[in-house]
């Protein structure tokens, strides 16, 4: 019988690991942020490369809105809470709310990537622990 | 001359300082050590303008997330994020680098979003100008000027919260590039008094309007916001003592049986009556006929008690024969209690003032200035009675303070470290005189301005069920209790006796 977080995950196809998650919860917090990619990569603890990637994700599905201006370093990001995602954002928030439930998505997350239900970008204990964690306890 | 164009910041008390508002496009630092309520300050600043006054408003954050600042504003009853989804204010979060480029841009994405929502008003949290020595960038008065002329292009009303150490000497020597460009410096303090805290607004410049200098005290209160209290020592304007019509055709009568022929007739109204003893000489229950009689005479009478409790203050007066509980069923008595520890006494002037004029009494009873003196340090408790004496005077109200005086026998000086009695119309002395093996109870009226009186000391007495009475001077005892008249030097600490041979002193 799947769990909750299972049959969460299964509506949100668009989060597939942990840096996924942790740029969804950062904007949960900061809905609509000011930024350019190397700070966000700062404040959510991954390095640049897979924030683009999973900052792609998200804008292509719509869950987040990012400014056009190329002129300017920074973007504009807006959390979508009325788009698409609006169904399944508020549960996904709520469960990863305390410290114990986002390990719990990102174990599920793991374990759904092991057995390539999902895309492969990242191992487990990333997922798990991101760099900014494993810095804060070295 | 055209009406200013001022912005209403909607901040409780604030406003009325602020001389109405703050003229519109003002750049206003809100400075502060961490803790003493520049956000809380900027959040309702925008707060107020969007949900009070039609006004959309930009909050931007570098340190604290939008969630929590949401949350943090429920606990006032404010629902930002109500008002974001309904385009009226919007929370961005960025850093200060940031911040400062994009404002020196003509398409900044910040002031985009500000134009988007029509917004006339920005709270930044908060500003630091860049070190320039470090960055070897454009001075940092420069940055910030460069930054404030974006702000006034825009037509933004901005409110920047600025960090400073929390030690004043520190700020005074530190060069702050930022408050000589800003039009308006607002800062916040905590004010520490022994192991108490209180909060303090100064405002110390505001371009383009009149405002209230000094320091106001402000609380953070919550399901509310910021509540300012002007400095009860600001000046009340001569106006203030002037509107007082002065009724030389009647007198107030005291209550107390034998007390109104000392005074010429009883007490002036609009009068200043300070009723000086140590504790327990019977000032309270002097203040309590004086407001049983009022009540007596359809007259509507304030006790402000600082030292007992409401319920006490009710239970003392029925020993004395005085049901005040039916005067305040009645509305013609009204008792407020405020404990003495941790006054902030711009609070409860501004408190005071509000009772004043919604109850409008005739009679005023302070029990006792001697609590404001150990509340409040000399300077701020000498202009606390400036501002009351004002405020009774403007209503005509014949308010009577009780004092402690801390001497038990005799007295060396009226009112003690608290030399206000220059303030004061009248004065009532109370003291205990030492006649045998017994102290009895004497009465002086010491000073009455407008009226002409005797310094004679009358012996008075407490009686269970019927309060204080002042006796006659020639009491028909005929036993070995004397009266008064006598003695001499009742008031010193060495009463004599008169022997048959000495004159008698004029009755």
């Amino acid at each position: 019988m799947k769990s909750t977080i299972e049959r969460l995950l299964d509506r949100v196809a668009i989060i597939r690991d942990a840096c996924d998650l942790d740029l969804v919860l950062f904007f949960s917090r900061h809905p609509r942020t000011l930024i350019t990619s190397e700070e966000l990569a700062r404040f959510v603890g991954y390095d640049r490369q897979r924030i683009a990637r999973s900052l792609d994700s998200l804008i292509a599905g719509d869950i987040v809105r990012r400014s056009q201006n190329n002129a300017h370093a920074a973007r504009m990001y807006v959390l979508q809470t009325t788009g698409p995602a609006g169904g399944w954002l508020p549960s996904l928030l709520s469960a990863a709310s305390t410290r114990e439930g986002r390990a719990a998505i990102i174990v599920a997350l793991a374990a759904r990537s092991a057995s390539g239900s999902t895309d492969t970008r990242a191992t487990v204990r990333e997922r798990v622990a991101p760099r900014r964690l494993r810095v804060a306890h070295a | 001359m055209p009406d200013r164009d001022l912005a209403k910041t909607g901040i409780q008390g604030l406003d009325a300082i602020l001389g109405g508002g703050i003229p519109r496009g003002n750049l206003i630092l809100v400075e502060g050590a961490a803790g003493t309520g520049k956000t809380t300050l900027g959040v309702e600043f925008v707060y107020r303008g969007a949900h009070d006054y039609d006004e959309p408003g930009l909050i931007v954050l570098f340190e604290v997330s939008p969630d929590r600042i949401m949350r943090e504003a429920t606990l006032f009853g404010w629902d930002l994020a109500e008002l974001e989804r309904s385009g009226r204010i919007r929370i961005i979060f960025t850093t200060r680098l940031l911040f400062e480029q994009e404002l020196q841009q003509a398409d900044s994405l910040l002031l985009e979003q500000a134009r988007e929502i029509g917004a006339r008003r920005l709270f930044v949290d908060s500003f630091a100008p860049p070190d320039a020595a470090a960055n070897g960038g454009p001075a940092p008065r420069d940055t910030f000027h460069v930054l404030a002329e974006a702000l006034q292009r825009e037509g933004l009303t901005a409110v920047m919260a600025v960090e400073v150490p929390a030690h004043e000497e520190v700020r005074l020597t530190a060069t702050r590039h930022e408050e000589f460009v800003a039009d308006s410096i607002i800062v916040l303090r905590l004010e520490t008094l022994h192991r108490a805290a209180t909060r303090s607004l100064e405002i110390l410049k505001s371009r383009g309007h009149d405002f209230q200098m000094g320091r106001h005290t402000f609380r953070i209160e919550n399901g509310r916001g910021i509540h300012v209290y002007r400095r009860v020592q600001a000046p009340r304007g001569v106006e203030r003592e002037e509107a007082a019509a002065y009724d030389v055709s009647r007198r107030i009568a005291s209550g107390i049986p034998g007390l109104d022929p000392l005074l010429g007739g009883g007490m002036w109204p609009g009068a200043t009556v300070l009723v000086v003893g140590i504790s327990g000489v019977g000032k309270s229950v002097m203040g309590l006929q004086y407001l049983a009689e009022g009540a007596r005479a359809g007259e509507r009478c304030l006790m402000v008690t600082l030292d007992e409790p409401t319920a006490q203050v009710v239970r003392n007066a029925g020993t004395i024969g005085i049901d005040l509980q039916q005067h305040i069923d009645r509305g013609l008595i009204r008792l407020w209690y405020d404990t003495s520890q941790e006054m902030e006494i711009d609070r409860h002037f501004a408190h005071l003032e509000e009772l004043v004029e919604t109850f409008r009494p005739q009679r005023v009873v302070i029990d006792s200035l001697s609590t404001y003196g150990s509340a409040v340090s000399g300077r701020g408790f000498r202009d606390f009675l400036h501002a009351c004496v004002a405020l009774m005077k403007e209503h005509q109200i014949t308010a009577v303070y009780n004092h402690e005086n801390p001497e038990m026998l005799g007295m060396t000086s009226m009112m003690g470290d608290l030399t206000v009695s220059s303030l004061v119309d009248t004065i009532i002395l109370m003291n205990w005189v030492e006649l045998g093996d017994t102290f009895r109870l004497g009465l002086t009226v010491a000073k009455m301005r407008g009226s002409p009186i005797i310094r004679r000391t009358h012996e008075c007495e407490i009686v269970d069920g019927a309060g204080l009475r002042v006796l006659p001077r020639a009491i028909d005892g005929g036993g070995p209790i004397l009266p008064f008249a006598a003695y001499y030097g009742l008031v010193s600490r060495a009463p004599e006796r008169h022997t048959p041979r000495a004159p008698m002193p004029p009755q």
